[in-house]
C-alpha cells in the first residue's frame, strides 16, 4: 500500500513533534557548565556519554548553582588530605580497604531494641578516637534544633567549605515544608562540627550558608535521589581535609566499604566506624552493604582507602552517602543502603561545591 | 510504499517522540524560594510528637528517640535520629505505620510505647524514664 499524500503530511508532522520533543527536553536542562578540572566524560573510561542532569539542583536560596551539563566530569575529583591542596586524598589512611565477607548475606538482626534495624547482626562498629586523624576529621556531625527537638545526621567535607549527606538531612523531601527557604530546614537551625569527639569540638563549630539538594527528592521523595550539600560559614576543610569522591559505570559489588558517622544510639557526638566490609548489591542509584549504622549516620560517606594509580580517584574515596537501614525487600531488607554516586550526583556535587 | 518501508519510517517516528517524552517525563526543573514556593501538598508522612520527662515531671533533655517499625515489611525510615531538646520535647516524621518507640538516656530507657502514625496527623507520645 502507498501512503496517500495527505498521510505522507501527518508522518512528517509526527516526525516533527518527536523532534521537537526532543529538543525541548534537551533545552530545559541545565545548561551552564561547570568550571571543573575534571575530564570530559567522553574521555572517561566507562565510555557513557556526558549527559545533562537530571535531578535538578536546587538550594534553600535564589542562588541556585549552575549544572554541569555538556561537559560533565568523569569521576576524577581533585581532592586532598590534610594539608596539601590539589593532591589525591592524601591523608593517613584508615582502615577502609579491607575486603573480606565478599557474597556472604547475613541476616538482619532479631530487632529486639528499637533502632537497631541497621546493626545487621553482631554490631561491629568501633570508637573513632582521636577523630583529628584524617580521614575521621572530615567526617562532621550534623546537628539541627527546630522548636526545641534536635535531629541528628552525619556528612562530610569534600571542600573547603561544603559537605555532602543525605536530602532528607536538609529537606524533609516530597514536597513537604520543612520551614525554611523553599521547603527546606531552617538553615539558621543547623550547627556543623567537623571532627567532633564527644564534648570537644577540636575544629570548631560550624553553620549553614545554604542548603542544597534535587528536585527527585524535594519534590519526589524518590529514596534513590536522597542527597544533598550544606555550604558552611567556615574553612574547615582547609585544616580538616576532605574526601575524594568518584563515579564508575561498573559494577561496586565486591569493593571495600566503610562508613563512619556520629550514631545516636551512643553518647552524642563520637564518632564510630565499620571498616572491612564489601558492596554486596550495586543498583544504578543506590549502594548495598553490611556496614552497621544508627540513626543520625545519615549522610555517613561510604568510602574505601584506593592505592596510588587506581582509576578515577586515589586516598579516601566516597562512592556513596549513606541514607537508610534496612527495609522494605530484598536487597533493602538486607542491607543498610545509600545513594550511589553516579554522574549526576557527582556533577551535582561538584558544581555546588565550586560555584 | 511496502512494508518495511513503512515500518522504518514508523519508527523514525516513535523513537524520538518515545526519547523525548522520556526526556520530559524523567528531567527536574531546578527552583529556588526567590521563586514561587512549591504549591502547598498532602503530608504523606505523619509526626509523633512529646515530650520525655522523670518521674518527678523534670524534663529529659538530650535524650534518645529510638523507632522500631512494627509492619512488615517495614517502611523506609531515614537514618536521621532525634533527640530531645531543652524542654525534653521531640518530634519524628515518619511514613504512615506503626511503630515502637523507647526514649533513651544515660542508659536509662522508657517503657516502650506503639505510636500509628497517620499521614498528615500528629500524633502526642509522652514519656517518663526511671
Amino acid at each position: 500500500m502507498s501512503p496517500t499524500p495527505s498521510t505522507v503530511i501527518r508522518l512528517q508532522i509526527l516526525l516533527a513533534a518527536g523532534l521537537t520533543a526532543v529538543l525541548t527536553s534537551t533545552a530545559v536542562a541545565p545548561a551552564a557548565a561547570a568550571t571543573t578540572t575534571g575530564t570530559p566524560a567522553s574521555t572517561a573510561a566507562s565510555g557513557t556519554v556526558a549527559k545533562p542532569d537530571a535531578h535538578g539542583a536546587v538550594a534553600d536560596s535564589g542562588a541556585v548553582p549552575a549544572a554541569a551539563a555538556s561537559t560533565a566530569l568523569r569521576g576524577t575529583d581533585s581532592t586532598r588530605g590534610a594539608g596539601s591542596p590539589g593532591g589525591a586524598g592524601n591523608g593517613k589512611a584508615g582502615p577502609g580497604g579491607l575486603r573480606s565477607d565478599a557474597g556472604f548475606a547475613r541476616t538482619p538482626d532479631n530487632r529486639t531494641s528499637p533502632g537497631i534495624q541497621s546493626v545487621i547482626g553482631t554490631d561491629n562498629r568501633v570508637r573513632v578516637n582521636p577523630t583529628t586523624v584524617y580521614p575521621s576529621s572530615a567526617i562532621v556531625q550534623i546537628v539541627r534544633t527546630t522548636n526545641g527537638s534536635t535531629w541528628g545526621c552525619t556528612g562530610w567535607l569534600y571542600g573547603p567549605s561544603i559537605i555532602a549527606t543525605a536530602g532528607h538531612c536538609v529537606h524533609p523531601g516530597g514536597g513537604a515544608n520543612g520551614g525554611g527557604g523553599n521547603g527546606f530546614y531552617p538553615r539558621g537551625d543547623f550547627q556543623i562540627i567537623p571532627g567532633r569527639n564527644g564534648a570537644a569540638t577540636p575544629y570548631g563549630t560550624c553553620t549553614a550558608t545554604q542548603l542544597l539538594s534535587v528536585t527527585n527528592w524535594t519534590q519526589s521523595g524518590d529514596e534513590t535521589n536522597d542527597y544533598g550539600a550544606i555550604r558552611l560559614s567556615c574553612a574547615a576543610g582547609n585544616t580538616t581535609g576532605w574526601f575524594g569522591l568518584w563515579w564508575q559505570s561498573a559494577t561496586l559489588t565486591g569493593t571495600a566499604t566503610t562508613v563512619s558517622g556520629y550514631p545516636c544510639d551512643k553518647p552524642f557526638g563520637e564518632q564510630w566506624r565499620h571498616a572491612g566490609q564489601t558492596v554486596q548489591v550495586t543498583h544504578d542509584r543506590q549502594v548495598f552493604y553490611q556496614n552497621d549504622t544508627f540513626g543520625c549516620q545519615s549522610g555517613s560517606p561510604v568510602y574505601q582507602t584506593r592505592a596510588a594509580g587506581s582509576a578515577f580517584c586515589t586516598g579516601q574515596c566516597v562512592m556513596a552517602i549513606h541514607a537508610y537501614g534496612v527495609h522494605g525487600s530484598a536487597p533493602h531488607s538486607t542491607n543498610n543502603h545509600g545513594t550511589r554516586i553516579t554522574e549526576s550526583v557527582f556533577n551535582n556535587l561538584i558544581t555546588w561545591r565550586n560555584s | 510504499m511496502n512494508k518495511g518501508r513503512l515500518g522504518a519510517l514508523a519508527l523514525l517516528i516513535v523513537a524520538p517522540l518515545l526519547i523525548g517524552a522520556g526526556l520530559l517525563v524523567f528531567h527536574d526543573q531546578s527552583v529556588s524560594d526567590d521563586g514561587p514556593a512549591p504549591p502547598p501538598r498532602p503530608d504523606t508522612m505523619g509526626v509523633v510528637t512529646g515530650t520525655a520527662a522523670t518521674a518527678a515531671g523534670a524534663p529529659v533533655r538530650d535524650a534518645a528517640v529510638l523507632v522500631r517499625p512494627l509492619d512488615e515489611p517495614a517502611p523506609a525510615v531515614p537514618e536521621i535520629g532525634v533527640r530531645t531538646g531543652d524542654a525534653g520535647r521531640y518530634e519524628w516524621r515518619l511514613p504512615p505505620g506503626r511503630y515502637e518507640i523507647v526514649v533513651r538516656a544515660d542508659s536509662r530507657d522508657s517503657a516502650p510505647r506503639t505510636a500509628t502514625v497517620t499521614a498528615g496527623a500528629v500524633t502526642r507520645l509522652d514519656f517518663t524514664l526511671p
